[in-house]
């Protein structure tokens, strides 16, 4: 039993993995590169096309919409996540009594799952029965009916909304552990020296936690791109494009119109789009 | 004797503000949940009312979205599909993170490379071409489409070797010298020393298959292999005028997961922690 046989066992051990990522990972990707030069149905024989897929996203303009609102998305949801998490981390760093029930209200907020949130959101977000109207608008004296989800200038806000009530929580749960890890004498010496809470941030808080807080805003964007569930549930895109995404054009080609050279194609892009914040990401994982 | 009660009534008054703060902090997040959870007891006419809790509990709500529009089958579902793969995930990633933690094998930094870079992609890049595998291999409107491809999770690998790493070496060596195969240094020593990175996979393997959506609706269409949240999506799309049942169904989705995080918060939220978060 020498050192071959452990090398074998090694790889023996990770064989299951090693089979997972050439069925499930590796020939799907390349799959999807030799599919996006190709049309198909699933039904009718597969016919080699060259680039027309890729010639068809330069021309197509609902595709150009969703590049457009998919950055609108991202963006929009994105900063404020990076403001606010940061800023209920730093809160629910301080030490109080009946901290606990907040915790478990911000971690009930970003799991209890996409469908049932986003369920009780339809319902909250209504022009005349949701209560979020009636508390946070029509209360301030605002006459006008608020028709988030229908209305082409506010879907794609109150989606947004919808995706801040679990972003936040699910970000400001993970740079609580980051913000915790900050020293205690650097405090010390910033009071000292008089520092304010800006300078305090800046200068103390912030290098300390950077790779955590860099992970997040890398993390936060890459999943913004790919985001499905509201666009999906919510508004199906509509209205009028407003809320059509990349990702739900992928989706509604592929799956309602059979167009998987297509969908692929658009795959392909969107992986190049992402290509380097994945390559950020990875390097800011490595710095932890 | 007087200064310590001052001192005292101040750190009181301290958590009031805090404490008060905090319950606006949190209003807008909290907002879901409570008409989650209020809301699925209101009557139809209530939430037309935009009521803000039920004057009765409408608890026949309940017995209609479990037996009428069976989401005990679909809840059934959603829990043997989820144990299924939390299990088989607790045996191959740790197998896995085992075999990148503890050996040298041909291929174990192409491997490590693979379990980061497909961490990164995001599924919906790779959703079409699975779909369609999945479909030659004949598994649409199987269980085996939700739960094979979902055996091995390559977040989890790499919660699991982050683990494994730390477990020290002499302790496995002594056991290889006392005659102990390989496979059993993995059951005897190293699975009975990871407790906590295996609660914290468990917790986010079962989230994020619990949670999960957009895989079910695309590979089962037969209503009895039907999970949770396709049951509740569609019925939502359906029954649109149905919205306090709607609601009813999201609380069963979500029951079980708010149940664990009142019983056990601290544990997921170390696991959170510990982790660097659940990936979503």
């Amino acid at each position: 039993m020498g050192l071959k046989w452990r090398k074998a066992a090694g790889l023996l051990f990770a064989l299951p993995a090693i089979i997972y990522f050439l069925v499930f990972f590796i020939y799907p990707f390349f799959f999807a590169i030799y599919l996006s030069f190709r049309d198909w149905d699933l039904i009718s024989p597969m016919e080699y096309v060259g680039l027309k897929n890729y010639a068809r996203m330069v021309a197509d303009p609902v595709l150009h919409r969703s590049i457009l609102n998919t950055f609108y998305y991202v963006f929009g949801a994105a900063i404020p996540i990076w403001i606010f998490s940061l800023a209920y981390a730093l809160w629910f760093n301080m030490e109080f009594r009946g901290k606990q029930i907040y915790v478990v209200i911000f971690l009930m907020a970003c799991l209890m799952g996409l469908v049932p949130s986003l369920m009780a959101w339809r319902i909250l977000l209504h022009q005349d029965y949701g209560l979020f109207n009636r508390i946070f608008v029509y209360s301030w004296g605002f006459t006008d009916r608020v028709n988030w989800l229908q209305n082409p200038q506010l879907a794609m806000p109150g989606i947004i909304i919808t995706s801040l009530s679990t972003g936040i929580p699910f970000y400001a749960i993970y740079l609580i552990g980051a913000v915790a890890s900050v020293p205690e004498e650097y405090y010390e010496v910033a009071n000292l020296e008089g520092a304010n809470f800006f300078q305090r941030l800046w200068y103390v808080i912030l290098p300390t936690i950077k790779p955590v807080y860099l992970f997040v805003v890398v993390v936060s964007i890459i999943s913004g791109f790919q985001y499905l569930g509201p666009f999906f549930i919510l508004t199906g895109g509509g209205p009028v494009d407003a809320t059509r995404v990349v990702s739900l054009h992928i989706w509604n080609n592929a799956f309602f119109f059979n167009k998987f050279g297509y969908a692929a194609a658009m795959t392909v892009g969107l992986l190049v789009l992402i290509a380097p914040l994945t390559y950020l990401s990875l390097r800011a994982g490595g710095e932890r | 004797m007087k200064q310590l009660d001052s001192k005292k009534l101040s750190a009181v008054f301290r958590d009031v503000r805090i404490n008060l703060a905090s319950i606006i902090l949190v209003f807008f997040f909290a907002l879901p949940i409570y008409y989650l959870i209020t809301g699925a007891f209101l009557t139809r006419a209530e939430v037309y009312a935009a009521a803000w809790f039920p004057k009765k509990l409408q608890w026949q709500n309940f017995y209609i979205a479990l037996v009428e529009y069976k989401m005990l089958v679909f809840f059934r579902n959603s829990l043997l599909y989820t144990t299924a793969i939390v299990v088989l995930n607790l045996f191959f990633c740790s197998l896995t993170g085992f075999a990148l933690a503890k050996y040298d094998f041909p291929g174990k930094k192409i491997v490590f490379s693979l379990v980061l870079l497909s961490m990164m992609i995001p599924s919906v890049v790779l959703i079409v071409p699975l779909f369609i595998e999945v479909k030659s291999f004949g598994w649409l409107n199987t269980p085996w489409a939700i739960i094979i491809p979902a055996f091995i999770d390559p977040f989890g690998i790499f919660l699991m070797r982050q683990y494994i790493v730390d477990i020290s070496d002499e302790h496995i060596d002594a056991a290889r010298m006392d005659g102990c195969s390989e496979f059993g240094l993995f059951w005897r020593i190293v699975l009975p020393f990871s407790g906590p990175a295996l609660v914290a996979l468990a917790l986010y393997r079962f989230l994020f298959v619990w949670n999960d959506l957009f895989w079910p609706l695309l590979v089962i269409t037969k209503e009895k292999f039907r999970t949770l949240p396709v049951a509740i999506e569609t019925f939502g799309a359906q029954h649109f005028e149905a919205q306090e049942l709607q609601l009813t169904t999201s609380l069963v989705g979500a029951l079980p997961i708010l149940l664990i995080l009142v019983f056990s918060s601290k544990y997921v939220y170390e696991a959170m922690a510990k982790t660097g978060g659940i990936k979503s």
